[in-house]
């Protein structure tokens, strides 16, 4: 009896320090985990006002889905179906310069019940004239399912519009995400975010 | 004797989920506590000749209990200024720890709109490496300033590698102006400075 208590305790405690987060080093680093707040991402006031082209309707953090942790962030959209809108948050750096970087990583969840056809890009706002520089193609979210979407940011990368040089990385003033739907699909709800890395 | 039995269950139990319902607490370490001497720290040559710098007279002062002080004179002409002291480091491996932390003390007679920042001088090249960001210091308190170094850290222009934390050259701390006409002329006080083991989330 005492040595069964002995083992179920030695058990418990090896978990716990297991548990404390003590872990081999990886060559990600998670920035953005979303585990007790926005972090302060938001959507911008002037997407706020673009009705035109764009459908963020409101964020928050939801304990629903999570790719990391526990919670993510949960951007609830209007896509209303028959032109282009995007949906974007954003979150201003104010650490810069991610040099010792070579890719920086989304994970996206749609729910299973939304109809295929939706995509998502990393958009970053470089340098000091704050230049909105976007992935150069939108990448295909499947639902029901985490998508991840890298980005490489390390010179010579082809995610881009042009070609980075290397003091593209070096002054990454704001990151963001946009989640698209080119006339289709029509979806109103939430879709999910979470799991912001930097990989080298 | 089963009564034995479940009180020596009971106790272990309680022994093994202490492990997982605490947190981590911070262990701190003052490293400069200003007790009896300046304990090394100065301004640099640089920053006396530097009309951006406007620090002076660093000395160690029993006003506000032992603390280095240093006087300031911001002239609040709408331009940055900043009083910068640092120390060389003789301990460079600060990998076993988490964060570091000062205690500033704004006098109540200066404005807001006055901030302090940590400021490390990194590896063989001895880079100067600052805060993202100075942090706000309240007149007439004690404000604690803090950095976390750990390898994921927001606070600095880059994130901390390793091999960063490993070499820490000096230790450097600047008050400046946020708000540039912020006028201000008299003492400022550093104390206690020290480094936590653990995050603090």
């Amino acid at each position: 009896m005492k040595l069964g208590i002995l083992a179920v305790s030695c058990v418990v405690l090896v978990a716990a320090t297991l548990g404390t987060g003590i872990c081999a080093e990886t060559e990600e680093m998670v920035i953005f985990g979303f585990e007790k707040d926005l972090q302060d991402w938001q959507i911008p006031e002037w997407e706020v006002e673009d009705t035109e082209y764009y459908a963020a309707e409101d964020i928050a953090v939801s304990g629903y889905y999570a790719s990391e942790g526990d919670y993510s962030l949960e951007l609830l959209v209007d896509f209303p179906g028959g032109s282009w809108k995007g949906a974007y948050v954003e979150k201003e750096m104010y650490v810069t310069d991610w040099s010792q970087f070579s890719a920086l990583k989304v994970d996206v969840y749609v729910p299973q019940t939304v109809p295929a056809g939706l995509k998502g890009r990393i958009v970053l706002t470089v340098g000091e004239q704050w230049k909105w520089t976007e992935m150069n193609r939108g990448i295909a979210l499947t639902p029901g399912e985490w998508n991840t979407i890298t980005a490489v940011v390390k010179e010579g990368s082809t995610d881009w519009k042009f070609f980075p040089d290397e003091k593209f990385r070096q002054d990454i003033r704001k990151i963001g995400v946009r989640i698209e739907s080119d006339r289709k699909p029509v979806y109103k709800g939430p879709i999910y975010i979470d799991n912001v890395r930097l990989a080298k | 004797m089963q009564f034995k039995t479940f009180l020596f269950t009971i106790s272990y139990v309680f022994f093994c989920t202490a492990f997982v319902v605490y947190p981590a607490f911070c262990e701190e370490i003052v490293i400069y506590d200003f007790e009896e001497d300046a304990q090394e720290w100065q301004i640099p040559d640089w920053a006396k000749g530097n009309e951006d710098y406007v620090g002076s007279d660093l000395t160690l002062s029993k006003e506000h209990s032992s603390a280095l002080r240093v006087f300031a004179d911001f002239p609040g002409t709408g331009v940055w200024k900043g009083v910068y002291i640092e120390r060389v480091m003789d301990v460079t491996d600060w990998s076993d720890f988490a964060s570091i932390k000062a205690d500033i003390f704004l006098p109540e007679d200066a404005p807001e709109g006055v901030g302090g920042r940590f400021i490390f001088t990194l590896g063989d090249d001895w880079v100067w490496t600052e805060m993202n960001r100075p942090l706000s210091l309240k007149p007439g308190e004690w404000t604690t300033i803090s950095a976390s170094i750990l390898p994921d850290s927001m606070d600095w222009r880059y994130f901390l590698t390793d091999e960063f934390r490993k070499d820490i050259r000096k230790i450097g701390i600047r008050i400046e102006t946020i708000t540039h006409t912020a006028a201000y002329s008299g003492p400022l006080y550093i104390d206690n400075i020290r480094v936590c083991s653990e995050r603090e989330d």
